[in-house]
């Protein structure tokens, strides 16, 4: 129990550590910028555009404010892996004792968590400004369905980042699946709308099945919610561990071909 | 002055090679639009295509102008700090307003491949294509857009000078700009306090002619009203931007304090 104890501290440190060095932490300022202000933009951005086509704003509102963890799940994860690139200690990072995927999956630890707080945030602006009503909410399931939802786009983020050990440039890949995100997974308009080969990508994204689960519980209608998170959990792992594997895969194939940022 | 058009036009020819080949720009000039023409379309998919057309094609593509623009112009001051030439820069005999303006007129051109390919896409896979009633028009309407976007984006540009951390306020002002301009959708729906700001703004009355001019009926008076108002507040950024240049040069210059804020 002890040893259990010493070990999540020493992963809880790890995690806190790379998270202030790789997250723009150190300046306040700048972390309160990229944190409240941008997401909040983006959020009256499309709901605006929603109220313009003459659909109802909310829609718009909770799928953007849901869709806001992607920030930090996906670009925060990917982020970490384009720091240790830019600032040279991606070798270090795969020379270390510790598998890299061990590392990279301590650093995503928090921005699952972070992604929660963004989304946090959204909600509460739509909740307050834009029409979203919180009178049918079931608190007691959104709280699991929001973590869930954030630590899934997480654990793509950490499938996304393996490109960059393969020397991809990051940004083209985590901007093109943050697109998909965006367009795919019911964010601005239902997935039954997209043609059929879209759907099934739609169904094996993150985002999707959380998002219809948060949709079914801000609605207070929770048929059906335990199956889509359920879906949005799997489809999580299933990110997350091919990423975790693929990662000490490339870490094996670095270290034998010596080929780790020169592909 | 065939020495300064020289010069303007080669860094222009630098400044092209070295933007075309950035992965960030790229995303930028091929994400954005689709994005948001895509968005849009599916709006609008039960509306009468013609009713789409604007929105599914201006909205997409002015969002890529605009989003190339200002990310390109806090981004070469970015780049040049971090590559350690922005003191050179500021040191060398030509002004520097004269050297960021070469990039910021050639980020204007090369944000026409937004447009460009959000035309395209919206034709071959939306089916939406470009009907223009009144060509020469749209186009004037068009440099009015540009010349109005660039001048906002060189007053950033000076702003961007006087911070480390221009990349962030980049990616803030994105969508604010985006809702403000009127890119897409008008700015008639949005609180009159929050148009007035909007109308400080040359992208916005660029976009009102643009969406005017792709209107069937004769054009009207809005068009005409827009269409100045875009080339008259952009020409006040343009005269801003040049006496900011030259205050925040004397500034840094005297001060020794370039980027310490």
């Amino acid at each position: 129990m002890r040893m259990f104890c010493q070990s999540a501290g020493r992963w809880l440190r790890l995690s806190l550590l790379g998270y202030r060095a790789l997250f723009s932490w150190l300046n306040p300022l700048d972390y309160l910028t990229i944190k409240i202000l941008e997401p909040i933009a983006q959020l009256l951005f499309f709901t605006l555009l929603g109220q313009f086509a003459g659909f109802d704003p909310a829609y718009f509102a909770l799928g953007n404010a849901v869709r806001l963890a992607s920030i930090s799940g996906l670009y925060g994860s990917v982020l970490v892996m384009i720091e240790e690139r830019m600032n040279g200690t991606l070798q270090l990072v795969v020379a270390s004792a510790t598998p890299i995927g061990q590392t990279l999956v301590t650093r995503m630890a928090l921005q699952g968590l972070d992604g929660l707080l963004t989304t946090g945030l959204g909600l509460a602006v739509s909740f307050l400004f834009l029409g979203l009503d919180a009178s049918q909410v079931q608190w007691l399931w959104l709280l699991p369905a929001l973590l869930i939802t954030s630590y899934a786009i997480a654990a793509l983020g950490l499938f996304v980042s393996i490109f960059g050990i393969f020397g991809v440039d990051l940004s083209f890949v985590m901007n093109f699946v943050y697109t998909l995100l965006i367009l795919f997974c019911g964010v601005n308009f239902a997935i039954t709308l997209l043609p059929p080969v879209f759907q099934v990508i739609a169904h094996l994204l993150p985002l999707t099945h959380g998002l219809l689960a948060i949709r079914a519980i801000i609605a207070g209608d929770l048929t059906g919610v335990s199956v889509y998170l359920l879906l949005e959990s799997l489809i999580g792992c299933a990110y997350g561990i091919s990423g975790y594997w693929l990662f000490r895969y490339a870490e094996y194939r670095a270290r034998v071909q010596g080929t780790l940022d020169l592909v | 002055m065939s020495a300064y058009l020289r010069l303007f036009v080669s860094t222009m020819g630098v400044h092209a090679y070295n933007t075309i080949r950035r992965p960030f720009y790229q995303i930028v000039l091929f994400i954005q639009p689709i994005v948001i023409a895509t968005t849009v379309h599916m709006l609008y998919q039960h509306e009468p295509a013609k009713e789409v057309a604007g929105f599914v094609l201006l909205g997409g593509g002015l969002a890529g102008i605009w989003s190339a623009m200002t990310f390109s112009s806090a981004g070469d001051v970015e780049r040049e700090r971090m590559q350690g030439t922005l003191g050179h820069l500021l040191a060398a005999p030509v002004p520097l307003g004269f050297v960021m303006g070469a990039k910021i007129v050639m980020n204007a051109l090369l944000s026409l491949l937004a447009l460009v390919i959000t035309l395209l896409y919206s034709w071959l896979l939306l089916g939406v294509p470009l009907i223009l009633p009144h060509p020469l028009a749209f186009f004037l309407a068009l440099a009015a857009f540009l010349f109005g976007a660039s001048s906002f984006a060189l007053c950033l540009a000076n702003l961007f000078l006087l911070t480390r951390t221009a990349w962030i306020f980049q990616n803030v002002l994105e969508s604010p700009l985006l809702i403000l301009g009127g890119i897409a959708f008008p700015v008639t729906i949005l609180p009159v306090w929050v148009q007035i700001i909007g109308a400080g703004l040359p992208m916005r009355w660029g976009s009102s002619a643009l969406y005017a001019a792709l209107d069937a009926t004769p054009l009207g008076d809005d068009y005409w009203a827009a269409l100045g108002r875009a080339f008259g507040v952009g020409l006040f950024y343009l005269v801003a931007a040049h006496l900011l240049f030259g205050y925040i040069e004397y500034r840094v210059r005297q001060r020794g304090n370039l980027e310490t804020l």
